[in-house]
């Protein structure tokens, strides 16, 4: 064998993965060309009024928007210190929205606080953060607790057919149809409305005990619908329905009808 | 009256002149050969032949003259013809066609010669012998089409392009004159037509004639193989991946056909991770001839399918058991055209052309995801499907009279009827279907005039839709002046195209172009493009040009949809301007080209940065491309591809926050990260690169040799290319954060960070 050939060869070899620095796998090259712009800093807030019988379970979650690296780094950026108030337009009084220290988490709630169908709301939260004073707020209007059309709903062995009202601050209804121990869903947005709603029932053999329709406003309705990103470094429009910060302050109706005997 | 004697001479000389016009075949397949130069010997005159291997002299008075056939891949050949009182017209011309030893691979199309008529600013074309001897490019035309110095590549897992600061949708493929709406392989630069298959490659960029239209960038011509009339010819490649191969015979006297298919797979994907993927694609021609007249019947059909669900990676990585995570691919474009190509008398061409072309779509992209066990304040959710449909289908019947007038012009009139249908169905909650079609009606009339070294081409295009009123007018002016081994080239025109497509980058891994008939009630796309540039010959077969442009997108639509799934059109507007400088040509053995393009793009759209102008997804200002040839030896022959350029503008995320879930049933909330990205493209990416070379040798022993030999075959040839030369490769395709101490990390959609090699086998039959 020519040893010189394959010494040769070696070195070349060598040299040839000595010169591959910086390979494509390893972290970077960063971007350097980037257009400066800072995170707007601000509160991260999911608020939902509930207006529904006998139960007072409206609240409002709170977070706080932060730089990629620190997002990533705070395994937890909930907001525990924060006033939270909501308050009704034109109404002098004010709903103060506290956590629960037993639960230990960012969901601000008010036992006292009971929403008004079609009537206006206002939110108002702030904080001291390590960023400073942030704050968020926004508004919702209450949708009316939904209703079945007149006559409109049947129920036989193999299906439920149900027609709501209609109403012009509801952009989404929830139908669910209970059974002892599961349910089956439908959802009808405001510009695809396709009323009455038909569940096919045979699929179940038991009869259901009730229909739940759960009314949404617009600011959910849309805040919900919105799609997340599946690639990095896209642009991605805002989807906050609140006026100052981010998130959303919606509200939803829910309606109970028994379907027992 | 001095005046009224000099008119009335100059039109009895006019009178007194005749025509040679005829069609130029190869004589071993019968086949029509485009870019022959004919020359009369002796005299400053020629032509050369167009797409269907016609060609016309004019102006030439009653006598004797010496024809001169000459194509790099053919032996030259002379013709005496006796022109006594009327127009010749030389009925096939049969040129053999030669072994090219001891020469340089011939890149350029055509060398130079007496005839440049070349009115297109910037068009470039390529022998489709490129793409058989550089193994890297893997015979596929989008790849060699990136070497273009107008060309700019999209991101590295997407086949679409750009072209001197248009939109992917821009860009017009053409097969045999027949649109191809998704022209190519997905998650790949692969163009969805076999190599075998064609004839001929030309890519019109800057300013081509009022005879085209429908599309604001660019128009690809491929050009497929007729056929041979004599014997039957073929290719056959068998691979780990699936096969591809072609055939060629002849039919009868008259009559050939062509037929080219490939059938590809990943067995890795397939047989490791259950995975299916499956590429497809078919071409098939008829060629007949009846007296003066060719017609010819195309046919085509690609399909891709692939279905992805990360679950089949969970037996690798159990972790991924939670994610429900993938998407579902299913295209098919297909197309079949009838073509005639008459001559119905020497001076004057009827062309004809009726053909159905079609493309569907079906794309699912999801990840829905539930974590209950983290340790976060919420549990982590995301649902995130959209479900794309398109179906385009595109009836068309075109036509054109092409006269060469007595005068040295050459006047073409014609028309054009599209019925477009299209079916859509966009968004999260897969909307409605939206159904709708239109009827779009171009009529055009160009003039080609050529007075001693000046060229002119002046065109009219009209078009409409059917819905609407108006006329639209494109009115389009090119110039060439040759000065010497210099020719001074200059282009002004109006482009409408009343397409558009949809911007799902962000969502879709698949990338296709998806149509949408939005434009009914609006105005067409519009741009407005001036180019100046020179072409300068240093030497018989290298050339240099340098070419500015600049482009008005006055009237661009950004059509994508919002954050219910709506379907959203915006209107917009935007420039692009340029310098390319192109030197290619041969010595001794080496040939190629070596490019340089510094060029720029922006976009104003009301919803991207307060309405601000901002780099357009292509804006790469600088690349540098070249394509180099070597032949080694008789049978060897090296290649070498390089490409820099500039990275590509990305939108960088100023921070995260948590996009809510909301069960109200339950009154449970769950969360995902979502960026904030308050600018588009607010980022450049590092600058991408590739080193690539290729090896192919012709066997003249050895088992490959004997194989071929008892296949019956008439050649064998041995491929390898290296991909990643030097560790060179360089194309990010998103950045993920690590962690805070080790930041963003680049992905890159090449699994292997090393030089890849890859062999192949071909014989031809």
């Amino acid at each position: 064998m020519n040893y010189k050939i394959f010494y040769r060869l070696t070195l070349i070899a060598l040299l040839f993965v000595l010169l591959c620095c910086d390979l494509p796998t390893q972290p970077g090259p960063q971007p350097k060309d980037i257009t400066e712009t800072s995170l707007e800093p601000g509160l991260n807030i999911f608020g939902v009024i509930r207006l529904e019988e006998q139960k007072q379970e409206s609240f409002v979650y709170i977070e706080k928007a932060l730089p990629t690296d620190e997002y990533y780094q705070s395994l937890d950026d909930t907001i525990k210190n924060a006033n939270v108030e909501i308050w009704q337009e034109n109404d002098t009084s004010r709903y103060f929205f506290k956590i629960n220290p037993a639960q230990n988490n960012a969901r601000y709630t008010n036992q006292s606080f009971i929403p008004v169908a079609e009537k206006t709301y206002h939110v108002s939260a702030s904080a001291n953060t390590e960023q400073g004073l942030l704050s968020a707020s926004g508004s919702t209007v209450v949708p009316p607790v939904p209703d079945l059309a007149r006559d409109s709903t049947t129920i036989t062995d193999n299906y439920l057919k149900v027609n709501s009202t209609n109403s012009q601050t509801i952009n989404r209804w929830d139908l669910i149809v209970y059974y002892e121990d599961q349910m089956i869903a439908q959802q009808v947005f405001y510009d695809q409305i396709n009323f009455p709603v038909t569940f096919n029932l045979e699929q179940i053999p038991v009869r259901p005990t009730k229909l739940e329709i759960i009314a949404h406003d617009e600011n959910l309705a849309t805040y919900l619908q919105a799609s997340n990103a599946l690639f990095p470094q896209t642009y991605r429009e805002d989807i906050s329905t609140v006026d100052e910060g981010y998130g959303c302050f919606g509200a939803i109706s829910v309606k109970n009808i028994s379907l027992g005997e | 009256m001095k005046k009224l004697l000099v008119c009335l001479l100059v039109f009895t000389k006019f009178l007194l002149c005749f025509n040679i016009s005829g069609e130029v075949v190869n004589q071993e397949t019968g086949e029509t050969i485009i870019g022959v130069n004919v020359v009369i010997e002796n005299l400053n005159t020629g032509a050369a032949t167009d797409n269907n291997g016609f060609f016309i002299i004019r102006n030439l008075q009653s006598g004797q003259y010496k024809l001169q056939f000459s194509h790099i891949s053919f032996r030259k050949k002379v013709k005496i013809v006796k022109i006594t009182d009327q127009d010749i017209y030389l009925e096939q011309i049969e040129l053999t066609p030669k072994i090219i030893e001891n020469e340089a691979i011939e890149v350029v199309g055509k060398r130079k010669s007496l005839i440049d008529e070349e009115l297109d600013i910037s068009s470039f074309e390529v022998s489709p012998e490129i793409l058989t001897n550089a193994p890297q490019l893997n015979k596929d035309v989008f790849k060699l089409m990136q070497y273009s110095p107008s060309v700019s590549i999209s991101d590295p897992f997407s086949p679409l392009f750009h072209v001197r600061g248009s939109d992917p949708g821009e860009n017009l493929v053409q097969l045999d004159g027949m649109t191809i709406y998704n022209p190519q392989h997905f998650m790949s630069s692969e163009a969805i037509f076999n190599p075998y298959g064609i004839k001929n490659i030309e890519m019109l960029i800057g300013g081509y004639g009022a005879e085209h239209g429908g599309r604001n960038a660019s128009i690809l011509n491929i050009v497929s193989r007729d056929g041979n009339k004599n014997e039957t010819r073929g290719e056959f490649k068998p691979s780990i991946s699936g096969i591809s191969g072609a055939m060629e015979f002849p039919v009868n006297n008259n009559s050939t056909a062509m037929l080219s298919c490939r059938a590809l797979t990943d067995i890795y994907s397939y047989i490791a991770l259950d995975i299916p993927i499956f590429l497809t694609d078919l071409i098939g021609k008829y060629n007949t001839k009846v007296g003066k007249t060719n017609i010819s019947l195309t046919g085509f059909y690609g399909q891709d399918y692939q279905d992805f669900d990360i679950e089949a990676l969970s037996f690798y990585f159990p972790e991924l058991d939670d994610f429900e995570e993938g998407f579902i691919t299913d295209t098919k474009s297909y197309a079949m055209g009838l073509k005639t190509h008459s001559v119905v008398l020497p001076d004057l061409l009827f062309n004809t052309h009726v053909y159905y072309s079609g493309s569907h779509v079906d794309n699912e992209t999801y990840l829905n995801l539930k974590e209950t066990e983290v340790e976060l304040p919420t549990d982590l959710e995301v649902q995130h499907s959209t479900s794309i449909m398109n179906r385009i289908a595109d009836w068309t019947v075109k036509s054109n009279l092409t006269y060469y007038t007595f005068l040295n012009q050459t006047l073409k009139l014609g028309f054009e009827l599209n019925y477009l249908d299209f079916i859509n169905q966009i968004g999260k909650y897969a909307a409605d279907k939206q159904t709708s079609s239109v009827n779009l009606q171009s009529a055009y009339l160009q003039d080609k005039i050529k007075i001693g070294q000046l060229n002119f081409n002046l065109g009219l295009r009209n078009s409409k839709l059917s819905r609407d009123n108006n006329w639209r007018m494109e009115p389009r002016l090119s110039a060439n002046y040759r000065l010497g081994p210099t020719t001074f080239k200059a282009h002004w025109g109006k482009y409408n195209q009343y397409l558009t497509t949809l911007d799902k980058q962000r969502d879709e891994f698949v990338e296709t172009l998806q149509y949408f008939q939005s434009l009914e009630n609006y105005k067409p796309v519009a741009s407005e493009k001036f180019s100046l540039g020179l072409e300068h010959y240093l030497n018989e077969n290298t050339s240099l040009s340098v070419t500015a442009y600049y482009k008005d997108l006055y009237r661009l639509y950004n059509l994508t949809y919002d954050i219910t799934g709506e379907r959203v059109i915006e209107q917009g507007c935007g420039e692009a301007y340029g310098l390319e400088t192109l030197l290619r040509g041969e010595y001794k053995r080496l040939s190629g080209w070596l490019a340089y393009t510094y060029s720029r793009g922006f976009r104003n759209f009301p919803s991207y940065n307060d309405g601000k102008e901002y780099p357009y997804d292509g804006d790469q200002p600088h690349n540098f491309k070249a394509l180099l040839f070597y032949k080694l030896t008789d049978d060897i022959t090296t290649s070498t591809t390089f490409r820099f350029s500039s990275g590509y503008p990305k939108t960088w995320e100023t921070g995260k926050y948590s996009q809510f879930s909301y069960d109200p049933v339950s009154n449970s909330i769950g969360s995902f990260p979502r960026d904030i990205t308050p600018l588009k493209n607010n980022v450049r990416y590092p600058p991408r690169m590739s080193l690539e070379i290729g090896w192919k040798k012709k066997l003249r022993d050895g088992f490959g040799h004997y194989l071929s030999e008892y296949l019956g075959a008439r050649e064998s040839y041995y491929t390898v290319s290296i991909l990643n030369v030097l560790f060179l490769k360089r194309d990010p395709y998103y950045y993920i954060f690590i962690d805070s101490d080790y930041g963003y990390y680049a992905l890159d959609p090449y699994i292997f960070p090393f030089p890849t090699v890859t062999t192949g086998y071909v014989i031809k039959f």
